[in-house]
């Protein structure tokens, strides 16, 4: 293992570069770019630590957008201000926006056939278990320790029932649901800092 | 469509883009109200094979957007939709990521993050309750079950899970 991984980080040099590294990567990330993302930028290309990377990570998981995006405007500014940002932004994007429409306008032949229609139909459902599946891998990450049980789980059952029952606009829930959430996650980190 | 309409359609998303913590997924929900409930510019099929085509596809599976789009009004439609869910929210994140970098310990900073997690979960699983909706039989929410598990618990790739998928389902066991 390196022991000093910031004297041996490497900057990207253009922002052509900056735009085909992240194509590159994005191109390999079926069902999720998170893991390839550190894998290039960490372990081959080396321009962040790994430290560095996961504390990107985190801050762009509280913004809106997809959190890879997220992290490569960050990424992308680092190196060349708001056009470092684009070009990393139009490298994760374009390409994948080009294949996913060649996908859509092929997927229509594939429901000619009962074979090729049952194949899509599998592939739906797979689709919904991993969204299912993704939603509670992350519940993982909600911090009970600090935010206890029952408020997050009582806040969590209304979002889903508003949100997934009853088809309430998402905004109302994020105004609602939200503000008690930070209100209390706010309560919770200063008690917890008055402790010590 | 008229013109009027694309306007308000596209704000919808443009706001929505705003609200996007957590994925583009988690605010499906209100994108399938949207386009299926309300507008009915696309079928409950519809939305679901765009949902699986964004994650077969290489990229982020916010790219679900464009095959929304691409499904109500072409190549045009794909653009315009993908530009009104990416930018908003590209432009906000640049930004307030600016800004966080140098304040990410403030506790402000920390409660949101703190606080948006059981919200963000939430919306994820009222996503997965929405694409559930029109399930037929026992074996198809059985069979959605046991992948959320197989995700949930271990780290098999997703593209195997598809391969899986796709053959139960040609052979027609699901």
């Amino acid at each position: 293992m390196n022991k000093k991984p910031q004297s041996q980080l490497i900057s990207p040099r253009t922002r052509l570069e900056i735009f085909f590294v992240f194509t590159l990567l994005t191109l390999q990330g079926f069902g999720g770019v998170i893991s390839v993302a550190q894998r290039h930028l960490v372990d081959k290309k080396r321009w962040l630590s790994n430290a560095e990377f996961l504390e990107m990570f985190s801050l762009s998981q509280v913004l809106p957008g997809p959190n890879v995006c997220n992290l490569a405007l960050m990424i992308g500014d680092r190196y060349f201000g708001w056009s470092g940002a684009v070009s990393a932004l139009l490298g994760m994007l374009l390409l994948p926006f080009l294949v996913i429409l060649i996908v859509a306008s092929g997927f229509g032949f594939l429901e000619s056939s009962p074979l090729s229609t049952g194949a899509v139909k599998g592939m739906t459902l797979v689709a919904v278990g991993m969204t299912l599946g993704t939603a509670t891998r992350l519940a993982s990450g909600v911090d009970f320790r600090l935010l206890g049980w029952p408020i997050p789980l009582l806040l969590m059952i209304g979002v889903i029932i508003s949100v997934g029952v009853f088809r309430i606009p998402i905004v109302w829930i994020v105004i609602v649901c939200g503000s008690i959430s930070l209100v209390w996650a706010w309560t919770r980190i200063s008690a917890e800092g008055d402790q010590r | 469509m008229s013109v009027a309409d694309w306007v308000t359609l596209l704000l919808q998303f443009v706001l929505l883009s705003f609200l996007a913590i957590g994925g583009v997924m988690a605010v499906a929900p209100d994108m399938h109200r949207v386009l299926v409930d309300e507008r009915m510019l696309l079928t409950h099929d519809q939305f679901l094979t765009a949902v699986t085509i964004g994650k077969v596809s290489p990229g982020p599976n916010a790219l679900m957007v464009a095959v929304l789009g691409y499904q109500v009004a072409g190549l045009s439609g794909a653009i315009a939709m993908s530009l009104a869910m990416v930018i908003p929210s590209a432009t906000l994140a640049f930004y307030a990521l600016r800004w966080t970098k140098f304040n990410a310990q403030r506790p402000g900073v920390r409660a949101f993050k703190f606080g948006s997690a059981p919200i963000v979960v939430g919306l994820l699983l009222a996503t997965g309750l929405v694409l559930m909706k029109n399930f037929s039989s026992t074996v198809e929410t059985i069979f959605v079950i046991v992948i959320a598990v197989i995700i949930w618990r271990t780290k098999v790739h997703l593209m195997l899970l598809m391969l899986i998928g796709a053959t139960l389902g040609a052979i027609g066991l699901i």
